[in-house]
Parts: C-alpha cells; sequence; structure tokens
C-alpha cells in the first residue's frame, strides 16, 4: 500500500511526521506534567498550610497554663446543669451568714433566656432587720453559680422587715465536642483572664460539678 | 566544481524551496524532541522531589498531630474555658437590679433618724420608696439629699399625704434612665 503513494509525498511525510508526532506528544505529555506538578503542588501547600496551623496550635497548647482550679471555678460559676439547688443551698449558707432568715423558697422551670442560656427563676421572702437585709441582696451576686437579683419588694411594718426577692440563676450544656485537629485554640485575652479572676472571688458552693477529664475517645468529651 | 546529481526520478524529486522548507521542518522536530526529552525529564525530576518531600510534610504533620492529641485534655480545658467565659460573659451583661439597690441603699442610709421606711421596690425599670417623715424638716432634708446626689436619673414623687398623727408620707419612683 506505501509502496503505491509518490516518493515525494513520502519525503514529506518522512520530513513533518517526526515534528507532528512530537508536537502531539507534547500536548499530552505537557497537559499531564502540568496537571500533575498543579496538583503535586496543591498537595504540598495544603500539607504546608496544616503543619504551619498544627505547629501554631501545638505551641499554644505547650505554652497556655489552664490549671484544674480554672475550670472548677468556671463550671461552678456557670453549671452544665439546672443550678436551682446549689443556689438555694448558697443562698441559706448566705442569709445564716447574714442574719437572715429566708423561707417560701419557689423554683420554676428551666426558661430558656434569649442569650442561649438556661436559667431558673427563684423567688424567696427574706426576714430580718433592714440593713441585714439590705446586706444579704447586695451579697447575692457574689455566690457562686453567678445569681442575678431579678426583683426586690421589701416591706416595713412594726419594726419587722420582709423581703420578697427573685433571682436568675443560669447554666448551660458543656460543649458537645472538641474542634477539628486543625483549627486554631485561642489564647486567653486579658479580658477572658480578668473574668477568671472576677469569678474565681464569688463564694463557692460546698459541692461543686466535677470538671472534665480525660475522654479516652468518648464521643462527648465534656460529658 | 562540484557536480549536482539527482539520481531520482524526476517525478519523486521535490522542488528546491519545498526541499528546504522540509529539511527546516526536520530539524526543528529534532530540536522539538530534545526539548520535549528535556521537558519529561524535567516534569519526572520534579514529580520524584515532590514525593520524597510530601512524604516528608506527611510524617511532619502525623508527628504533629500525635503531639496534638497527647495535648486533647489541655485542649478540652482550653475549649471548656472559652465557652463558659464566653456564657459567662453573656449573663454579666444581662441586667440586674444589684446596681439600683446598691443606689437605693445609699439613698436610704442617707435617711434621717426619725424617718420610717415602709415600701422598697426594686426592679429592673423602677425604683419604688415609699417613706414617712414626722416632721417636714426632715422631709425636706432628705429631698435635698435626693436632689444633690445625682444617683438616679429622674425621681417622681408619686404620693405625698400628710397625717397629723404620722406625719408625711411620700412615695418616690427613681429611674436609672
Amino acid at each position: 500500500m506505501f509502496n503505491k503513494i509518490p516518493q515525494n509525498v513520502k519525503i514529506i511525510i518522512n520530513s513533518v511526521f517526526p515534528m507532528l508526532a512530537v508536537l502531539i506528544l507534547f500536548a499530552f505529555a505537557g497537559r499531564f506534567g502540568v496537571d500533575k506538578i498543579s496538583e503535586m503542588r496543591t498537595k504540598m501547600q495544603t500539607l504546608q498550610n496544616n503543619i504551619n496551623a498544627l505547629s501554631s496550635k501545638l505551641t499554644i497548647l505547650e505554652a497556655v497554663s489552664s490549671s484544674q482550679s480554672q475550670t472548677n471555678v468556671v463550671l461552678s460559676a456557670l453549671p452544665s446543669r439546672n443550678s436551682s439547688i446549689v443556689v438555694v443551698s448558697q443562698l441559706k449558707i448566705l442569709a445564716g451568714e447574714q442574719g437572715v432568715t429566708i423561707t417560701n423558697i419557689k423554683g420554676g422551670a428551666e426558661i430558656k433566656d434569649p442569650n442561649g442560656l438556661s436559667r431558673v427563676d427563684i423567688t424567696f421572702d427574706a426576714l430580718g432587720a433592714r440593713p441585714q437585709i439590705m446586706a444579704f441582696a447586695g451579697s447575692i451576686g457574689g455566690i457562686a453559680p453567678l445569681t442575678l437579683l431579678d426583683k426586690i419588694k421589701i416591706n416595713e411594718s412594726g419594726g419587722g422587715v420582709r423581703a420578697n426577692i427573685s433571682v436568675k440563676s443560669y447554666w448551660s450544656e458543656l460543649p458537645k465536642s472538641l474542634p477539628s485537629i486543625t483549627d486554631q485554640v485561642g489564647t486567653f485575652s486579658n479580658e477572658e483572664k480578668d473574668t477568671i479572676t472576677e469569678i474565681a472571688k464569688l463564694t463557692q458552693p460546698l459541692f461543686i460539678e466535677l470538671p472534665a477529664s480525660d475522654t479516652g475517645g468518648k464521643s462527648e468529651p465534656f460529658n | 566544481m562540484a557536480v549536482k546529481l539527482n539520481l531520482l526520478p524526476q517525478g519523486a524529486a521535490v522542488s528546491g524551496s519545498l526541499g528546504k522548507t522540509l529539511k527546516s521542518i526536520k530539524s526543528f522536530g529534532i530540536i522539538a524532541l530534545g526539548m520535549f526529552l528535556f521537558f519529561i525529564l524535567g516534569v519526572s525530576g520534579f514529580l520524584v522531589y515532590s514525593s520524597i518531600s510530601l512524604k516528608g510534610l506527611t510524617i511532619q504533620e502525623e508527628s504533629l498531630k500525635a503531639r496534638i492529641k497527647s495535648q486533647e485534655t489541655t485542649e478540652q480545658k482550653i475549649v471548656l474555658l472559652k465557652d463558659r467565659l464566653t456564657k459567662i460573659s453573656k449573663v454579666q451583661s444581662t441586667p440586674s437590679v444589684q446596681k439600683s439597690l446598691d443606689k437605693a441603699g445609699g439613698v436610704v442610709a442617707s435617711l434621717p433618724a426619725g424617718a420610717v421606711l415602709t415600701e422598697l421596690g426594686l426592679d429592673l425599670k423602677k425604683t419604688d420608696m415609699s417613706l414617712i417623715f414626722r416632721s417636714s424638716l426632715d422631709l425636706n432634708s432628705f429631698l435635698g439629699f435626693v436632689k444633690t446626689s445625682g444617683e438616679f436619673k429622674r425621681v417622681s414623687l408619686t404620693a405625698f399625704n400628710f397625717n397629723p398623727l404620722s406625719g408625711y408620707s411620700i412615695g418616690l419612683r427613681f429611674f436609672d434612665n
């Protein structure tokens, strides 16, 4: 069949074919090579970014000193479960210290607060002398779990003082998971450090919630 | 003198200019082949180098992950602390009557000896006080204190009664804003 091709055409084919073959190879191999190079570069870049993130995270983890006592302090200030029993206990202790008697203690059901936390409203009556009741009410903000004074109504008659006090106490569920291994953990800002110092001054309850511990592969590390 | 010989049949020969072009194309083909081989060599070299680097980086990453895993307890504590601190700041920014109580305490402490506080009510919007003064002098002195203390932004007199037996009975409403 090739014998039928004219000699001059054969000469042209012989000259042009190697060039064409190289160009075709260039087109395919070049594309493959460029794709492979770009894939490798992307992989290396991703790995390098991960390594940088991990190194920075490790540096923070090794440098940050978060003691067990800090964990206890924040957990007693904002527990993970309904805090009403602890709050009532704290109020009774506080009332005893201030020479005030508290009666008619009523705790409501769990309320979902607009700030995303859970809260319980507790109302009670306090009996005693006015200065003691004022001092007692003023000290409520100093107990752990965090308790806010919502309403007070003090009535004085015949030398006796009765105060109807309403307080709000908060709690919130613990985080359910740890962030991804490449996610950064932030260091503590000065504001956060101040908050820890501030809440460490709160009167701690006699019984506290057990803090999070090494989980050994539990799906919810804080529970 | 050199003699040009063409042993090919006349029909099989290519013309002079086309022959030159074909010769050039052939030369370019050889150069392109060389470049292609060089390119292949370069790409292969890069891929080998990248694979080795990639392996090294993967080992480095795994080692870092293992070290971070060993710090999991610390990470848990940090996450827990951060979570609690964010939520604690939300609680702390929730309004309460604590400040109003402190201010009301200051007002109550300024009451003259003969005055009686019959009622004190505080909520997030206002502070109500009901007071009895035996003399207009005591009342005057107290109102003077309220006026000058500047503790509350606005004060309303909600009630004013006089009884010859008990004295002046007044109601005050204090506003923080």
